[in-house]
């Protein structure tokens, strides 16, 4: 245990505390928490988890004072407490979900190395961690289309891609047709790490389901594509017990009969029109086992619209400077009629004016295409 | 508005919840419950031991769901979170905040 709390302070050294206790061991409870019973609320917390009989794996409180008490538990018996004031929240528990807690209990992992038993991998200062984020960022950069590719098939395209850290679960794919263009958004569950992950699996799979494109029906290619994704998933069910999600929009550009074709699962688009700008809702697919029997493809003819708006809910689930009110449909389509340039910086410095000083919620991404 | 309506509000706004009550520490008793929430002797047991004092919110996992527990003053909204699906954390304890402020 005691090379397991070494290595939880190894990359996070700025913990307030850090330790393991067994649950029902008096005397150890005495000596080991007697620095975090001076606060009261923390108080609080360690006596419910001593008379409390309730088996968890992780209760992770907020205090008042920003503080965050984790409680998390490695074996039958015992748990992991910290207390952190100071370090990276979400790193500190995604580490702590990467470490196999369950190797601890086996008799034959005893008898080797502790240190190699449970921490998978070798301790990284916190500082590295940070330029690896930027390494992955650069590498979910990769996999998203060049701007100057795309727009060779459009009078205009722009991108506002914002995503919540520095990596996250936003992106959006690109395959040129004999006759035409394919643009799909997808926003994928989860953020920073977790979101960037899934969208690699995501985008591989948009590759695989592309070799049997047809063009005549897009609703296929998005069915397709969710086979894929579905049996990528109960795989993972099994083995983890974990599943990703994924909502997106496919719009097919069909230059030969002068048509869009579009299928989602829960990505709305504005299309501008002559008379104005039009929402098209998407249909919220929850059930991803259902897509092939519910997706539908929607035909709109190019000479009836100028341009596609497609935005992730990021976009519209964003409060405003003083926290109150999402930007909603209302908002964006406002953003639209008002439009002083088809551009990413139009659209960047107007979501600026929105958010003001306000934290950004979620992945944000708005594409343009104009036909 | 009845709390009934805000609560069907913020079930639309978030997807991920699979069931919700809201508790008063002071009244010790439910303003609202779905059916199928469970979770009470837990939340009870907090109150108990005022663990909610110096709280905002808090996370607490079982092997068979997830709980997400918000404090605003007397307020205490439990949300049960379905399973298995991810979602975003920074949305939840936002507007399961709000839906506090708001009652």
């Amino acid at each position: 245990m005691k090379a397991l709390v070494k290595s939880v302070l190894d990359n996070f050294p700025k913990l307030s505390f850090c330790d393991v206790i067994e649950r029902f061991d008096t005397e150890d409870r005495s000596a080991v928490l007697k620095p975090l019973m001076e606060n009261t609320g923390i108080q609080f917390w360690v006596n419910w988890f001593y008379k409390n009989t309730d088996t968890f794996d992780l209760l992770r409180i907020k205090l008042q004072d920003q503080a965050d008490l984790i409680f998390s538990r490695t074996d039958k018996n015992h748990y992991l407490i910290i207390l952190n004031q100071h370090e990276n929240i979400t790193i500190l528990l995604n580490f702590l979900e990467q470490l196999d807690f369950r190797r601890l209990s086996d008799p034959v992992v005893k008898t080797l190395d502790e240190k190699k038993a449970f921490v998978p991998f070798e301790p990284q200062q916190l500082s590295e961690l940070d330029a690896k984020m930027k390494d992955a960022m650069r590498i979910q950069k990769m996999i998203m289309p060049k701007d100057v590719i795309i727009r060779k098939k459009f009078k205009k395209f722009f991108a506002v891609h914002e995503q919540q850290d520095m990596v996250g679960g936003d992106f959006y794919w690109y395959q040129e047709t004999p006759n035409g263009a394919l643009v799909s958004l997808i926003d994928c569950t989860g953020h920073s790490v977790e979101g960037a992950m899934a969208s690699m699996v995501c985008n591989s799979l948009l590759n695989q389901a592309y070799a049997s494109f047809d063009p005549s029906d897009v609703s296929d290619f998005v069915s397709d594509f969710y086979d894929k994704f579905n049996a990528y998933n109960d795989e993972a069910n099994e083995v983890l017990n974990y599943g990703i999600g994924a909502e997106m929009a496919l719009f097919y550009f069909d230059y030969e009969h002068k048509e869009v074709k579009i299928a989602s699962t829960g990505i709305s688009a504005f299309l501008k029109k002559k008379d104005g700008v039009e929402l098209l809702k998407a249909r919220k697919i929850i059930d991803y086992s259902k897509v092939r029997e519910v997706i539908e493809q929607t035909v709109i003819s190019m000479e009836d619209i100028s341009g596609i708006y497609a935005f992730t809910d990021g976009l519209t689930d964003q409060f405003d400077s003083n926290d109150r009110k999402k930007l909603g449909y209302k908002g964006v389509r406002k953003m639209i009629e008002s439009e002083s340039d088809f551009g990413a910086e139009y659209y960047s410095e107007e979501l600026n004016k929105w958010m003001g000083e306000n934290m950004q919620y979620d992945d944000i991404t708005l594409l343009g295409l104009a036909i | 508005m009845p709390i009934d309506e805000n609560v069907t509000n913020m079930k639309s706004d978030l997807e991920i919840v699979d069931a919700m009550g809201v508790y008063n520490s002071s009244l010790k008793s439910y303003l609202y419950k779905d059916a199928d929430l469970d979770d009470i002797n837990i939340v009870e047991s907090m109150v108990e031991w005022d663990c909610f004092e110096a709280t905002k919110f808090l996370y607490l996992d079982f092997e068979s769901h997830k709980l997400f527990i918000q404090i605003l003053d007397d307020k205490v909204a439990i949300i049960r979170l379905k399973k298995k699906i991810s979602f975003n954390k920074v949305l939840l304890e936002h507007i399961s905040f709000k839906f506090l402020s708001n009652l």
